[in-house]
């Protein structure tokens, strides 16, 4: 070590406080933190960008050579281009004001719905009780249940022949009066006891 | 006075770890995600990310050291300038991260007790043994501004527009507080008997 210029003590400070606080980074903390910002810097696209720019700029140049042909030959004013192509002609057409028919998308969808088995919904007789009013209530219905159809077997009642018997008579029968009872006085609950 | 702040990058000078990019193509093959252009910037700036936080009293320095890595890749699309901009850019990012930190503390998280791990951990430890360096208590003489500005210059190594861009004030004002603050130090390392010898450290 050679003999020590005097420093200033701010310089001194200075270098101790570098020296103390910088280091080189360990190889794997160089590793992780790159990794980190490379896939930072990449999953935002930023050099995708450029692709995308050049890519973009020369989809216009195609889209405005297929659009011109296709409007010059009237191919995509009636429709008659293959799907995808019209569906993209149309977007394009569409960003200058032209409106050319688009081919009906097809969703290859077809999802299956379930039935549930086993399941009744069963009657309910809601008894009477004076004064009570009961709402309607409508009963929601279970999506994918199927109440099964049932089918009542028809049945023939035999034909009884009545075998007449010689000498008898069937006596008159008369039917009694029915008296119909008086209906008492009914009061409403909350109508101030008037009949109603 | 003037500190002389020397070249802070701590690039490895030997053949294997020698840069394989010039200043600007690391840049551009960065903003490409390159993983080997953005370990170049780790091994240049890292180090004095790390120093800049530690000397601030970032618990975790070295994951806020990749934390301005990551921010400053997440906007580097719009970046301009050479490399020296860039770093100076990269020291914005860490400054503001910085007191981003101060500012908004993460909310303490309750465990039971059995969970809680009560010794140091070994970064605790690292980051108590300097924070009880002589070196970084002087700091504690200074203002939070007044500590950024100094320690912008001396350890990130910036000028002075530099550190006003940083740190969102005129370059005026960041030259009265620097004047301040070095004062302010000087005044303290005096009274603690540092006489300036070779390595900085105190005569006895």
């Amino acid at each position: 070590m050679t003999a020590g210029r005097q420093l200033d003590p701010l310089e001194a400070w200075a270098k101790e406080l570098r020296a103390e606080t910088v280091s080189v980074l360990a190889p794997d903390r160089v590793a992780r933190a790159a990794a980190a910002a490379g896939a930072a810097a990449g999953s935002l696209g930023v050099g995708a960008a450029a692709t995308v720019v050049v890519t973009h700029s020369v989809a216009k140049v195609i889209a405005a050579a297929a659009l011109t042909a296709a409007l010059a030959g009237g191919a995509a004013a009636t429709g008659v281009l293959p799907d995808p192509i019209q569906r993209w002609i149309a977007d394009v057409a569409d960003h200058v004001g032209i409106h050319l028919p688009r081919p009906e998308v097809e969703l290859p969808i077809d999802l299956p719905v379930p039935t549930v088995p086993g399941v009744t919904v069963p009657d309910v007789t809601l008894p009477s009780v004076p004064g009570v009013t009961v709402p309607e209530v409508t009963i929601p219905t279970v999506p994918g249940a199927t109440v099964p159809e049932t089918t009542i077997p028809e049945t023939t009642i035999p034909q009884t022949p009545v075998p007449t018997i010689p000498g008898a008579t069937v006596p008159e029968t008369t039917i009694p009066e029915v008296t119909i009872p008086t209906i008492p006085e009914v009061t409403v609950p909350g109508s101030g006891g008037q009949t109603p | 006075m003037a500190i002389v702040v020397e070249s802070t990058s701590m690039r490895p000078r030997s053949p294997a770890g020698r840069p394989q990019y010039g200043d600007l193509e690391r840049v551009a093959r960065a903003r490409q995600g390159d993983e080997r252009a953005w370990a170049e910037i780790v091994r240049d700036v890292g180090p004095t990310l790390v120093g800049f936080a530690r000397a601030r009293g970032v618990g975790d320095p070295e994951d806020l050291m990749q934390d301005v890595l990551v921010a400053a890749a997440a906007r580097l699309g719009s970046f301009e300038g050479n490399w020296r901009d860039f770093r100076a850019w990269v020291f914005s990012i860490a400054y503001r991260q910085v007191v981003n930190r101060y500012r908004a503390p993460e909310p303490a998280t309750d465990l039971p007790e059995i969970l809680v791990d009560t010794a140091d951990s070994p970064e605790d430890q690292v980051v108590r043994s300097v924070m009880a360096s002589e070196a970084v208590q002087a700091l504690d003489v200074l203002t939070e501004v007044e500590r950024d500005v100094v320690l912008l210059r001396v350890i990130a190594g910036l000028d002075t527009g530099e550190v006003a861009a940083a740190v969102g004030r005129g370059r005026g004002n960041v030259r009265v507080i620097q004047t301040r603050a070095l004062a302010k130090l000087r005044e303290e390392l005096v009274r603690r008997g540092y006489t300036g010898s070779d390595h900085g450290r105190r005569a006895e």
